[in-house]
């Protein structure tokens, strides 16, 4: 299910809303959550639903005897000394973590890989393996890096095993961010699931976050991806170098609105109900650098590598070529868990690269150029990797990066469509509104007014300027949505 | 469900969430967890991996103030507003409170049938239920009019989408887009089909000609051909208007095989010149009155002279009736639109007041009309003043709609669809006297939808 869609918005939202605040004390509470979110979750993908409930259990089950020694484990009440021993947790720990990654693995990469063994295969003239077509659930990235930070953070006595099976399934299974994020860490989140409350900023705040997200989605994102659609759709030798251009900037603008608009959607909900996820983006495109880039896109996924990869992988208390090393693993893993294909290795890889090159000699090297300057250089680095990105494989992203990089292309006479057709007019007036947010912060009372509005709490003039701009936002986006199909998030591919 | 239910409802939520609102709130935030520096050894700040602050705007989450109860009315007030919005289009939907505001050309699902498991474990009912509540939305019309109004208004363009089949030109003329394909060569055939095109209909009228029957081939004018200088540069491609169209290379062709052809756009470009209004409607796809009535005086004089009877004749104005708002058809795209007010794109338009005369004996052929919807304006024409017998219409020659004079005078009107297995060519096609053909500049691709090879299989199995 889609946030922007009249099933969510008409009928589901309606209802738990209703069931929800209309349920006294918050066992019941989040019990009607759980259910919702299952349903949530069934409309996209019914058909993984038990097998999701059986990893659940699993996990469950997995991190009742997980907590450090001396704490309470199992469903014991009181708290013993441990039997297990320290081998036995890891032990248990590394089964966990080792079944969620075979389920992820199971869904995501099973026909990945079995394509490139047949490939492989073929290559040596051997018999080919039968072709796969496994389903990709929708979230099952973010979901099962959910549960794995789960078990690490109990192994690690950050935080306590849920209080009962029905707090860890919310957990499990909370939709607003279930399906594309933020990725939720245990520990942020296991104190409000078993109390929280709400109150009537809570509410008003999660509306405003949701509108303002939905409008990011629907009048920003939606109409950027048509233009990106129409100009990838081309072959390479009928695109031109300014429409590539056009296209990869437009599937920035896309990628960032798409997922900061879901991301803001999922915090707007989050606190309706009361809960408190953690920012996942802070206008990236400001950015000055492709480490800085790293600190203000999909922080929780950066989070989450940073605590559960690269930590453990040594982190920064190696030698040099080490962290490097270390550093290029856990970007190739990220563009892995972006897609299972080559050119979303390749993503990673290129962004491992560059911030490499950052630590050796380029940060260092840029800092003498003017802010606008860095800015520009980055953001056009990032529009490169985004090439690898949106392309349907490595030699199809190579080809548009030839096109964008070789003024023969410019003004091609073979385009077939007219500029119309590939961006109309409220395309055009579109892009300049999604350049003008994503930049506008560089310019401080910009940057001060953004950040007035991103805080919870605000004077009473400011809830009346929020209200009318939740409002137009609301309103706008209906609007659109009347008139569009079937439109998901990008990162629902994740 | 009553209102009267609804508001008390309405009510419990509101005082739920107010009693809520009296406790204070946590210190202890997630985002102050957040905040900790994510590296967890004061080492780590020397990270090469990117260094996580969080935003420095959620590092500063101020307490709430006790606020005021005026603050806390606005915000109790804003809230229930966003439930009524929340809530108005599903009470619009079961209750029907407001009058429904339609759209044209498009239809809205009657029922959702129930999901059976196989159908909602493949997604099959999801897809079909989101378009079900989308157009059974309490306000669907009014939306998808007010978004097709912003973009026709603000941005002079049809729809927010690329699949629209509608495009604005020049002085927010409308246009379809198969006509515009048309002008920017995008179904350009070659010499060699366009020759053996010419070809096939050289031969199927010497096939009907050796049964006695006359065979025309009309063709009609495209709104993009006829005003290319209406046509905005956003439109065109770059091989638009570059190259010749399929008519202007299929004309001569035919010509030098001796077909009986007309070519609208010689007729409607000379009559433009005299007349001072538009041979197309700006808000419509079809020729208005002015293009079609001389087109139809030239079939009635065509049919005549094949035919060697007299038959009878129509003449155009001078006389014009002018309409200050187009009559439907000639405002097909305005209403297409969809939105509330597109009367920018529509402009007086005008008929001819035409005279019809009937020669003494004159004779009343039998005609087999096959095309498309160009042909509605010349059969109202021909339809009135009893041009013919009969005359039956193969409408893309899917559809068949007959005008036939009954013994005692009158007029019977049928329209069936055409039955491709069970066609009986003899008694339908080769009984007429007259077979036209009719295919638009635009389509010429797919001129006659299949009815000439297949009549020329009828006639002459082996050609």
């Amino acid at each position: 299910m889609v946030f922007s869609s009249h099933v969510f918005l008409f009928y589901f939202l309606p209802l738990l809303v209703l069931l929800y605040f209309l349920s006294p004390g918050l066992r019941l509470k989040n019990f009607v959550l759980l259910v919702f979110s299952y349903v949530f979750y069934a409309w996209g993908a019914a058909d993984v639903v038990i097998p999701l409930f059986l990893l659940s259990i699993f996990n469950y089950l997995v991190s009742l005897y997980l907590p450090p020694i001396g704490e309470r484990i199992g469903l014991a009440t009181e708290p013993k000394k441990a039997p297990q021993s320290e081998s036995t947790r890891r032990g248990l720990l590394a089964l966990g973590i080792g079944v969620n990654l075979s389920f992820l693995c199971y869904y995501k990469y099973f026909n990945f890989f079995s394509a490139e063994i047949s490939r492989l295969l073929s290559v040596l003239g051997l018999p080919t393996l039968e072709a796969s077509s496994i389903l990709l659930p929708a979230g099952v990235s973010f979901f099962t890096f959910q549960k794995i930070s789960c078990l690490v953070d109990v192994y690690q006595g950050k935080a306590k095993v849920a209080k009962s099976f029905l707090q860890y399934l919310l957990f499990a299974i909370l939709f607003p961010p279930l399906i594309a994020g933020p990725i939720v860490r245990y520990h942020d989140i296991a104190e409000q699931i078993a109390q929280r409350r709400n109150t009537l900023d809570d509410v008003f705040y999660g509306i405003y976050r949701f509108c303002i997200g939905l409008a990011k989605k629907v009048l920003i994102a939606d109409q950027m991806g048509m233009v990106v659609n129409n100009i990838f759709s081309l072959p390479s030798s009928s695109l031109s170098t300014e429409y590539a251009w056009l296209g990869i900037v437009c599937y920035s603008m896309q990628i960032y609105f798409d997922f900061s608009g879901y991301s803001d959607m999922a915090l707007g909900l989050g606190r309706i109900f009361g809960f408190r996820l953690l920012e996942n983006f802070n206008a990236p495109y400001v950015a000055q650098s492709m480490t800085e880039f790293w600190r203000r896109w999909h922080i929780s996924l950066t989070n989450f590598m940073r605590e559960y990869l690269y930590i453990p992988l040594g982190g920064n208390r190696v030698g040099k070529a080490r962290v490097y090393f270390n550093l290029w693993i856990v970007f190739l893993l990220s563009g892995l868990w972006h897609g299972a294909a080559w050119n979303f290795v390749f993503w990673g890889a290129y962004h491992g690269l560059w911030l490499t090159l950052d630590r050796l000699f380029f940060l260092r090297f840029s800092s003498r150029w003017p802010m606008a300057l860095r800015v520009l250089a980055t953001f056009v680095l990032i529009n490169i990797g985004w090439v690898f990105f949106r392309a349907s494989s490595t030699r199809d992203a190579f080809s548009f990066l030839h096109v964008m990089l070789n003024p023969w292309f410019f003004d091609n006479p073979a385009l077939p469509l007219a500029r119309s057709e590939i961006i109309h007019n409220r395309g055009i007036v579109t892009l300049i509104i999604a350049l003008g947010l994503s930049f506008g912060p560089l310019w401080k009372p910009f940057a001060k007014t953004l950040d007035n509005h991103l805080k919870a709490n605000c004077g009473t003039g400011a809830i009346c300027q929020r209200f009318a701009l939740c409002v137009t936002c609301y309103l706008l986006s209906l609007l659109n949505m009347s008139t569009s199909k079937f439109s998901p998030f990008l990162y629902f591919n994740f | 469900m009553s209102m009267k239910n609804i508001l008390v409802l309405a009510q419990v939520c509101v005082t739920t969430l107010s009693q809520t609102a009296q406790k204070p709130r946590d210190e202890l935030t997630t985002e102050s967890l957040a905040l900790e520096s994510c590296s967890q050894d004061k080492e780590e700040s020397k990270l090469s991996f990117p260094k996580i602050s969080a935003h420095p705007t959620l590092e500063h989450m101020p307490e709430t103030s006790q606020g005021s109860r005026f603050r806390n009315w606005c915000i109790s007030t804003m809230i229930c507003f966003f439930l009524l919005l929340l809530y108005l289009p599903w009470v619009q939907q079961s209750l029907n409170i407001f009058p429904r505001v339609g759209l044209n050309n498009i239809k809205v699902p009657k029922s959702l049938t129930p999901p059976t498991l196989s159908s909602f474990l493949s997604g099959k009912f999801q897809k079909k239920a989101e378009t079900w509540a989308t157009r059974k939305s309490g306000f669907w019309g009014v939306l998808v009019r007010s978004e097709n109004q912003l973009n026709y208004s603000l941005f002079g363009q049809p729809s927010s989408s690329y699949s629209s089949s509608l495009a604005i030109g020049e002085k927010s003329t409308l246009f379809e887009k198969i006509y515009l394909d048309s002008w920017n060569n995008r179904n350009r055939l070659s010499e060699e089909q366009l020759l053996q095109l010419a070809n096939r209909l050289a031969l199927l009228q010497q096939l009907l000609s050796e049964r006695g029957i006359a065979f025309i081939l009309l063709i009609s004018p495209s709104k993009a051909a006829t005003y290319p200088e209406l046509i905005s540069p956003a439109l065109k491609t770059k091989e638009g208007g570059r190259f010749k169209q399929n008519r202007e290379l299929l004309m001569p062709l035919l010509q030098n095989l001796g077909v009986n052809v007309i070519d609208s756009s010689q007729i409607v470009s000379r009559t433009s010149q005299s007349v001072p209004y538009p041979s197309f409607s700006k808000c419509g796809t079809h020729w208005s009155s002015i293009g079609s009535c001389p087109v139809t005086s030239e079939i009635a004089q065509l049919i005549g002279q094949l035919l060697k009877k007299p038959v009878k004749q129509v003449s155009c104005g001078p006389e014009l009736k002018v309409h200050n708002y187009p009559k439907n058809p000639d405002r097909d795209l305005a209403i297409m639109l969809n939105v509330w007010n597109a009367s920018s794109s529509c402009e007086p338009t005008a008929e001819f007041v035409t005279n019809t005369s009937s020669p003494d004996n004159h004779f009343q052929p039998k005609v087999l009309f096959v095309g498309t919807s160009f042909l509605w304006a010349v059969l109202d024409y021909l339809d009135r003043m009893r041009f013919y017998s009969s005359r039956y219409l193969f409408f893309y020659f899917r559809t068949s709609h007959s005008f036939l004079t009954l013994p005692n005078g009158q007029i019977k009107r049928e329209r069936k669809e055409i039955d491709h297995q069970n066609f009986d060519w003899e008694r339908r096609v080769f009984s007429n006297d007259v077979i036209l053909v009719e295919a638009n500049e635009a389509s010429i691709h797919t001129l006659g939808h299949d009815f000439i090879e297949q009549a020329i299989k009828k006639l002459s199995p082996l050609s």
